[in-house]
């Protein structure tokens, strides 16, 4: 059989691979210019290479910190877009080498694996920052530099014979491995242990693998914190971490297993030729790397929603948000989508005092799902998301695509001086020069702009009201806004200004509410009759129930009767007339209503 | 060799030296243009301090070709020769033509080549004061965002050149423990001898800098409402005027102005550097003070001071205020104080602007105690969110109360301060792009009128509006903090220690 490895080339490839790698680092290269967009860059005033004595001490104890470390430390090369392509390059370049001799790949391989760095990196920035929840900047240069770690410690396991201490010595390595390069370290282990179980004999494979099993209860755990922590904590540099987190202990048992069986392997004499089963088994490692640490509950949930929503499963499609500690823009939508379907939308969005019964909207929102960047593009032209959004900026850096959204919102909202800043520095940069010169046409919202297919649908639904908030709610009623009309928009005014006692704001919305209720709501029923009778305001313009008028005037009557005694009153009417606005309004605080909103899902009358 | 080299020089000059004259004789052969050119910074008719780094420019008018000449009564006139638009003047020159001219004027001629045609403007014409402003400008980078734990960090930049230097930024991005926000660097009587600023957040306390000692407190007490905030030392004692707020933030749905900052209640406190103490000044629930500021011969205390607007039994206060923010008016006061006994006295009003519906923040009193310099908006306290906040002079000596129109934009003017002499001032504004704040310098003459004021010169012109930084809280200094990023970091990450209260 012949032994494949990288110095043995046959002439083509030896031709052809040399082509491969110029056009890898040629491609990061380009690609780091197109990603960084050196103008922005340049631009800022982030502190270079100020991460200082306590802070390396501080990453360094946690598990993979001096990768992060590092690669923060290359991050900051990355500012200078020829010195952070270049540094790319180079780091992928040696990954290949080292992933060349690590997996033993044929020579037919080599130049197709060439292709593995461009897409990872493609995948570390564009893809990557979309997918992950917490991506972090210096992932791009921390990538390379893990798989450089990983594959050494393939490398090393390999070359481990049971004279140098086999089990143990593979356990420690691995150990320090992950505490240097965090996961990678059993990734590493895996790739190995893949090939170790293929090579050793069925009775023995099963023997070694309890062992490690055993053995990666205790000595990982054990390892790890005394060889990696230890020292540092003896040195005061750094208290002992809490490495009995699920992902420690399940990485370290991986990261032990693997080494065992490597080890196992190792003590049989290795068939080399099966080490082409690691590239199957890298990729197989690297997907299940992924799906481990793939936190996005978000994204699979709207996934998931997609389908519900077309299915039409309501219900489960509130209780999967409801779930979601953070439900992102878009969950939060189809979750406005599902309750307005069960007509329980009213209710979730509006902060009532006690009861609240929704009318079911005029109009239902379309099945069809939002396309998410319009949807994104909309929500974030409300401040509050254009201010998140820019704290995203802070942390992450200020990406084209970022300016480029900037842009989008500082034209919706008639910002011209600041959209002229963001697409004139769009405009410099290579591959968004044309994006920014088309744009520019749009500035003082022209005619270009408000017909746009998209933009201009965006322009139109965009409030003409402004308000203080807070919370998510505006993403939902902007979401309304623009697929369904202002009815819940103006109904949730309508509830703050009940809930804030504030009956002259309301009654000065009043005069709409004919045209946009097919039935008035019931609270809102009271308000008026309130208004018309402590107020003597005309209200015949409006449809109040001659039950619910009768009973406000009864309350009004009965409050009358009992003077200035208001705790009396109060405890008095409260069985009768408790779930009455009047009697919010006379009796309650905001206080007493905070207490006793209703549990979502708790039906409400009145 | 050596001399196959010196030829090569001699040559080089005298090829740049020739361009140099043929494109003065081409440039004197042009269309006049009876009007200012176009610049970005608008460096035109303003008055520069004699030491201020030079103020380069971007030509904004069409052209291929642009040929600068600058020129005073005295010293040697700048001819500058360019195919860019940005104008970069070399700082020898540039030094020594304001130097010569100090209480003169300059003359900035502009020549732009548009196709084949030479074109002539009119010539810009800046004033040189006698009097320098202080070298040193410091300020913090931040986004215009509304919570930033991350990256940012308090700065300082000579202005007689344009070196920028971190006092401390924050490094700790990804502990999240011990991520920070640093804020409100003051300095007293702009020396950086004494000086201090906030930590916020997981390493939080003050960071005080006295007697060449640098320490880390706790302002927090139980009595008071939270750390202190808004500072004023105290001119010539080792005492601190504070507020202490309790401030929320929410968002304009649809407001361009984006952010809301409202105080639920705030108080003043004195603090004290040596004894490590806290005391009362102010505390009323129904009123808010804030924004403390001390005239400089230490006998009075002006602060602003609004009504509260909030019911007693209001519990959601963020809702409340989403339809009462705009009620709240601060006017400007002023309580006496001993210095001697360290005693305070009467409380009298200065300027009452919420009878006129509009609000004062950030007064802060000229060194010679005849000026108060404020920002009046429409509502509120934090006019930095407000486009209508806008500098007015309050005379002291008359009450007669002044817009500086030549000052003001249509954007927001905002945080100020006075230089150490009195004849300059900072001022933060966003007239550029209405979201990031950028320094701007004016002249303040013995006469007590303003002048037109000028953006904080950079290397590169695009830089004054490029920056994706808002430059916060501009305080003027005579000389630059010496303390090391470092040494600062130490105290940072050690323990604060708790300030008394002394009631």
């Amino acid at each position: 059989m012949r032994t494949s490895s990288p110095t043995s080339e046959s002439a083509p490839i030896r031709h052809l691979l040399p082509v491969c790698r110029t056009v890898m680092a040629t491609g990061i290269l380009l690609f780091w210019a197109w990603y960084n967009a050196d103008v922005i860059f340049k631009t800022q005033s982030h502190t270079l290479f100020l991460l200082d004595g306590d802070f390396f001490r501080d990453m360094l104890a946690q598990p993979a910190g001096l990768l992060r470390y590092v690669s923060r430390f290359f991050t900051h090369c990355g500012y200078f877009p020829l010195l952070g392509g270049l540094l790319l390059a180079l780091l992928w370049l040696g990954v290949e080498t080292l992933q060349a001799r690590a997996l033993h790949l044929p020579d037919w391989l080599r130049p197709v694996s060439c292709l593995i760095p461009a897409v990872l990196t493609a995948a570390q920035t564009y893809a990557g920052y979309y997918i992950y929840t917490s991506y972090d900047g210096s992932l791009l240069f921390g990538l390379p530099l893990g798989l450089a770690v990983m594959y050494t410690q393939i490398i090393l396991l390999r070359k481990l014979t049971i004279q140098r201490g086999g089990l143990w010595t593979g356990l420690l390595l691995t150990t320090l491995t992950y505490g240097l390069a965090g996961s990678f370290g059993w990734i590493g282990g895996l790739v190995a242990a893949i090939y170790a179980w293929c090579k050793l004999p069925a009775r023995r494979a099963v023997l070694w693998t309890a062992a490690a099993l055993l053995a990666a209860v205790v000595l990982p755990l054990a390892a790890y914190r005394f060889v990696w922590y230890a020292p540092l904590h003896v040195c005061r540099y750094a208290p002992l971490p809490d490495s009995s987190t699920p992902e420690a202990v399940a990485a370290l048992a991986v990261a032990a297993v693997c080494t065992a069986l490597l080890a196992a392997a190792v003590r049989i004499k290795p068939q080399k030729d099966l080490y082409r089963l690691a590239l199957p088994a890298l990729v197989l490692g690297m997907a299940l790397c992924f799906l481990f640490s793939f936190r996005d509950t978000n994204f699979r949930a709207e996934l998931r929603m997609q389908r519900l929503l077309a299915e039409g499963a309501f219900d489960e499609i509130i209780r999967r948000a409801d779930r979601l500690p953070q439900p992102s823009r878009a969950v939060t939508a189809y979750r406005a989508i599902a309750l307005d379907y069960n007509g329980q939308l009213g209710n979730a969005l509006f902060r009532i005092p006690y009861t609240y019964t929704a009318i079911p909207a005029k109009g239902k929102v379309p099945a069809e799902v939002v396309h998410e960047r319009e949807f994104s593009l909309y929500a974030s032209c409300i401040n509050n998301c254009y201010m998140v959004t820019m704290t995203q900026v802070v942390n992450y850096g200020l990406r084209p695509a970022d300016l480029q959204f900037y842009a989008l919102c500082a034209l919706f909202n008639g910002e011209d001086n600041l959209a002229v800043k963001n697409l004139s520095t769009l405009g410099k940069t290579i591959f968004y020069r044309k994006w920014a010169a088309e744009h520019a046409a749009y500035l003082s919202q022209s005619e270009d702009f408000l017909s746009h297919p998209v933009y201009g649908r965006i322009a139109s639904a965009m409030s003409d009201e402004n308000q203080l908030t807070n919370g998510n709610a505006n993403v939902i009623e902007f979401y309304l806004r623009l697929k369904q009309g202002e009815r819940l928009l103006f109904e949730r005014h309508l509830m703050d200004c009940l809930y804030l006692k504030n009956l002259d704001a309301f009654w000065a919305r009043a005069p709409r509410i004919p045209d946009l209720f097919d039935e008035i709501p019931v609270h809102i029923q009271e308000a008026l009759a309130l208004i018309g009778i402590v107020d003597g305001e005309d209200i015949s313009a409006y449809h109040i129930s001659p039950a619910i008028y009768q009973r406000v005037e009864s309350f009004i009557a009965q409050t009358g009767s009992f003077g200035n005694n208001f705790e009396a009153a109060r405890t008095a009417l409260e069985s009768t007339y408790g779930n009455m606005y009047g009697y919010y309004y006379f009796f309650r605080s905001l206080l007493d209503t905070e207490s006793e909103q209703p549990e979502p899902g708790e039906s409400s009358v009145n | 060799m050596k001399h196959h080299i010196l030829s090569r020089i001699c040559v080089c000059c005298l090829l740049l030296l020739t361009s140099l004259t043929a494109c003065q004789q081409e440039a004197r052969q042009t269309t006049a243009v009876n009007r200012l050119p176009a610049i970005m910074p608008d460096y035109t008719g303003t008055v520069l301090p004699p030491n201020i780094a030079p103020v380069n420019f971007r030509v904004l008018e069409p052209g291929s070709h642009f040929f600068i000449r600058i020129t005073g009564a005295q010293g040697q006139p700048i001819l500058i020769r360019s195919r860019k638009p940005d104008i970069r003047i070399p700082e020898k020159p540039w030094r020594a033509l304001l130097e010569a001219n100090r209480g003169g004027s300059i003359d900035i001629s502009v020549f732009v080549k548009n196709g084949n045609q030479w074109h002539r403007y009119a010539v810009i014409s800046n004033d040189i004061a006698e009097e320098e402003i202080d070298s040193y400008l410091s300020y913090r980078l931040i986004e215009p965002s509304y919570v930033n734990y991350s990256i940012l960090g308090i700065y300082q930049r000579c202005l007689e050149n344009y070196k920028e230097t971190p006092i401390y930024t924050t490094t700790r991005q990804d502990d999240l423990r011990n991520r920070h926000c640093i804020n409100c660097h003051t300095f007293q009587n702009h020396s950086t001898d004494e000086m201090f600023f906030h930590v916020r957040g997981g390493l939080g306390g003050t960071i005080f800098v006295h007697d060449g000692q640098i320490e880390k407190v706790n302002t927090k007490t139980d009595s008071t409402l939270s750390a202190c905030v808004y500072p004023s030392y105290h001119p010539f004692l080792p005492k601190i005027a504070f507020s202490t707020n309790e401030t929320r933030q929410t968002f304009h749905s649809r407001d361009i102005q984006k952010v809301e900052v409202v105080d639920f209640a705030s108080d003043l406190v004195m603090y004290d550097i040596e004894k490590h103490e806290i005391r009362p000044i102010l505390c009323h629930t129904s009123q808010f003070e804030t924004f403390p500021t001390w005239a400089p011969d230490g006998r009075s205390l002006y602060f602003c001071c609004a009504q509260s607007v909030l019911p007693d039994s209001i519990s959601d206060q963020d809702d409340y205020l989403a339809y009462h923010y705009q009620d709240i008016y601060y006017d400007l006061l002023r309580i006496a104080y001993d210095p001697e006994t360290d005693t305070f006295g009467a409380v009298d009003t200065v300027l009452n602007m919420s009878s006129r519906k509009s609000s004062i923040s950030f007064p802060r009193v000229s060194p010679d105690g005849k000026y108060i310099l404020l920002c009046i908006s429409d509502c509120g306290n934090f006019s930095i969110w407000h486009k209508q906040s806008d500098l007015y002079l309050l005379n002291l000596e008359d009450g007669q109360l002044q817009a500086l129109w030549n000052v003001n934009s249509p954007e927001t003017e905002s945080f100020h301060s006075w230089s150490s002499d009195g004849r300059w001032f900072v001022f933060s504004t966003r007239r550029e792009d209405g979201n990031y704040t950028r320094p701007y310098f004016s002249y303040f003459d013995r006469s007590g009128q303003a002048h037109k004021p000028f953006a904080l010169p950079q290397k590169k012109p695009a830089q004054t509006v490029g920056r994706f930084k808002s430059y916060n809280l501009p305080e003027l200094m005579t000389e630059p903090v010496g303390i090391s990023q470092r040494t600062f970091d130490g105290v940072i990450t050690g323990p604060a220690m708790p300030a008394a209260y002394r009631p």
